[in-house]
């Protein structure tokens, strides 16, 4: 079965959506860092829909990603930059999935393959518009067992 | 670099001297929380009494502090009493840098001083109409504005544009607009630089961005943004109002929104391209969201070009976005609506400036690079930016305060220019994060509760309403009390809240 159409185990701690002052604070949590990423896009998807799950939202089609980066912050950044691209302009929500990271430090890849449904506010509801990803106390590192990626982003 | 931890910022405990009413300095030989911090000025802060120990307790002042290390930056590094934590920058941070330094670096441009709603800011509208004359079909007002102007998450521009007219408008801004019918003449006249920054270069602004402003012009957007029924409830400055055209119980309309997805795109683009810039020019980075180049660089020429691009974007979406409450006021009541004024929060200009302080350039004036990040433009009585008929008065400066209680409108003092590179404050600045606000206000409660005081809130969800809930925010009125005592800015009115459409 190919990773996008795997179901998601449901797991607690994979990830929350925190306070900060005026914006929000994703943070995303995995056995390997590209589990975490991966986690990382539904956290996004949760924000701009309101929804607790967006695992739960039914899956009209596959979502592939392909981007590069020349670290690992500017991946993180680069990753959901991009899930915001499609969502903006082909209206695609990223759900879940599988990702696959290669190459060196300095020249990362990041492949992704997973569901995505076809956006619309009546359906998936409407949270708060996302203006883009800040570097700002950018964190992704190891934490006991688990890979911990934390990302503020703009409102 | 070590990245700062997400944590909830705690007090600043740093050097901070009262060097005049109202202002508060952090000294040039400060050396940072990590004590390898260099600074070219000192910071400033605009604050009373009331406001400082709020703004000690998010930290803010060390991006103050920090910003002052930036290469080619004179006077000051400056912020408003609405300061807090932003990316790089504090909100309500003012910095300038000379391009042309008699001596030490050129000063830089920094995307991350400007912001990513690259020319956010607020227009207000005036109208015919007396609060008497609104209140019995509130409701419907409200309603009929909600359904014209598109908001919230998801939302797109009713405005169908081609590629051409998106190229056009972002090189002319409010004077495309103009030419489409979309405002008046006069409108555009008392827009700040009267809609159109010059120097637009849109082949700098990327596909990914153009794709973004295609599909969201002439949208309000969510979070923060809104378009505000208000009415006049007290009137300070009779010359000004007069001026102005404002009076007490008339109706007026704020609206608060951005350069929408194009902005955010062109400083998404820009951010990640300015860490090789800096990298480039071997400027050091306490924090990699203060990347910038050197004013001379062709990195800044691009970056500064699509900023303007940008910019013109947002004066153009502010314009669809009035047409549109135009329309509605004149459908429910026949009201004539016209532009008080529409000014810039997050913008880097070129404007001409005294150097203030004893540092680089002290008591030169010069063509200098002003960063405004979470701050208003407000130019004294007599400055030729002002237009013709507010020039004996000053510039309007337009401040929201939240939906519950009220927000400001002044006019910029001399003493701006003195202080703060002619600079004011934006707005109220938040006290609440927006989950926090969400646990206190669950379901209608707020809509409910302001209804319960006569104001109607439509909002495209009630967790959007309970993020900006009223006291989620400061009060505006310190914040405006701080930019009076400082000499930066002065009351005209104070604007109550009827209704507010949000995304």
């Amino acid at each position: 079965m190919s990773p996008a159409r795997r179901k998601p185990k449901h797991d607690p701690g994979a990830w929350s959506i925190k306070s900060h002052t005026a914006d929000v604070v994703l943070e995303a949590r995995g056995r390997s860092k590209e589990t975490a990423l991966a986690r990382l896009g539904t956290a996004l998807s949760a924000v701009v829909t309101g929804a607790d799950d967006p695992r739960r939202f039914v899956a009209d089609e596959e979502m592939a990603v392909s981007i590069e980066a020349p670290d690992e912050e500017a991946l993180v950044v680069a990753w959901l930059s991009e899930l915001l691209w499609r969502l903006e302009s082909e209206d695609l929500l990223w759900l879940a999935g599988g990702v696959d990271l290669s190459g060196p430090p300095d020249a990362l890849h990041l492949t992704a393959l997973g569901n995505a449904a076809r956006y619309d506010p009546k359906k998936h509801g409407q949270g708060t518009e996302v203006k883009a990803i800040t570097y700002h106390g950018l964190r992704f590192e190891r934490e006991g067992d688990a890979w911990v990626v934390d990302v503020l982003i703009d409102i | 670099m070590t990245p700062s931890r997400l944590r909830r910022p705690v007090s600043w405990d740093g050097p901070l001297t009262r060097v005049a009413d109202g202002i508060h300095e952090i000294p040039k030989d400060y050396r940072g929380q990590n004590g390898d911090l260099t600074m070219n000025v000192p910071g400033r802060i605009i604050a009373d009494d009331h406001l400082l120990p709020h703004i000690a307790d998010d930290k803010a002042p060390e991006q103050v502090a920090n910003v002052a290390s930036l290469p080619g930056i004179v006077g000051h590094s400056l912020a408003m009493p609405d300061i807090h934590w932003g990316y790089g920058f504090p909100i309500g941070g003012v910095a300038a840098f000379d391009p042309d330094p008699e001596e030490g670096p050129t000063g830089v441009v920094s995307p991350g001083g400007v912001g990513f709603d690259i020319n956010c800011g607020v227009r207000l509208l005036r109208t015919d109409l007396h609060v008497d004359d609104v209140r019995p079909k509130l409701r419907t007002t409200i309603d009929v504005l909600f359904d014209a102007v598109p908001a919230g998450m998801g939302s797109k521009g009713r405005t169908g544009i081609g590629d051409r007219d998106l190229v056009d408008l972002m090189h002319d801004g409010a004077k495309w607009a103009e030419q489409q019918g979309i405002l008046t003449r006069d409108d555009r006249l008392h827009l700040e630089e009267e809609g159109r920054i010059e120097g637009a270069d849109p082949s700098q602004v990327s596909e990914r961005a153009m794709t973004r402003g295609r599909r969201t012009l002439g949208s309000l957007g969510s979070g923060n943004h809104f378009a505000e029924v208000q009415y006049v409830d007290s009137t300070w400055d009779e010359a000004a109002c007069k001026a102005y055209g404002v009076r007490d119980g008339q109706v007026v309309v704020m609206i608060h929104s951005g350069s929408r997805g194009l902005g955010h795109q062109v400083c998404q683009d820009f951010l990640q391209s300015m860490q090789s810039s800096s990298k480039k020019y071997d400027i050091p980075l306490v924090d990699r969201q203060l990347a910038c180049a050197p004013l001379d660089s062709p990195e800044a020429g691009s970056y500064l070009g699509a900023m303007a691009a940008a910019c013109n974007f947002a004066f153009v979406n502010r314009s669809v976005l009035a047409a549109s409450v135009r329309d509605a006021l004149q459908r429910v009541h026949g009201a004539q609506v016209e532009t008080v004024y529409d000014v810039c929060h997050n913008i880097a200009k070129w404007e001409e400036h005294t150097i203030p302080g004893d540092g680089p350039g002290a008591g030169s004036t010069k063509r200098l690079c002003v960063h405004r990040k979470g701050a208003t433009r407000a130019y004294g009585p007599g400055h030729p930016g002002v237009p013709g008929d507010y020039r004996d008065v000053g510039q309007p400066v337009i401040v929201p305060g939240d939906m519950g209680r009220m927000s400001y409108l002044l006019a910029g003092d001399a003493g701006a220019m003195e202080t703060s590179f002619g600079s004011s404050c934006h707005g109220a600045g938040r006290r609440m994060s927006r989950t926090a606000a969400k646990k206190q206000w669950q379901g209608r409660t707020l809509v409910d509760e302001l209804a319960g005081q006569g104001i109607v809130v439509r909002a495209t969800s009630d967790q959007v309403a309970a993020e900006e809930a009223p006291l989620a925010y400061k009060d505006v009125a310190q914040v405006v009390d701080s930019v009076e005592l400082a000499g930066l800015a002065h009351k005209v009115a104070r604007l109550r809240p009827l209704g507010v459409v949000k995304g």
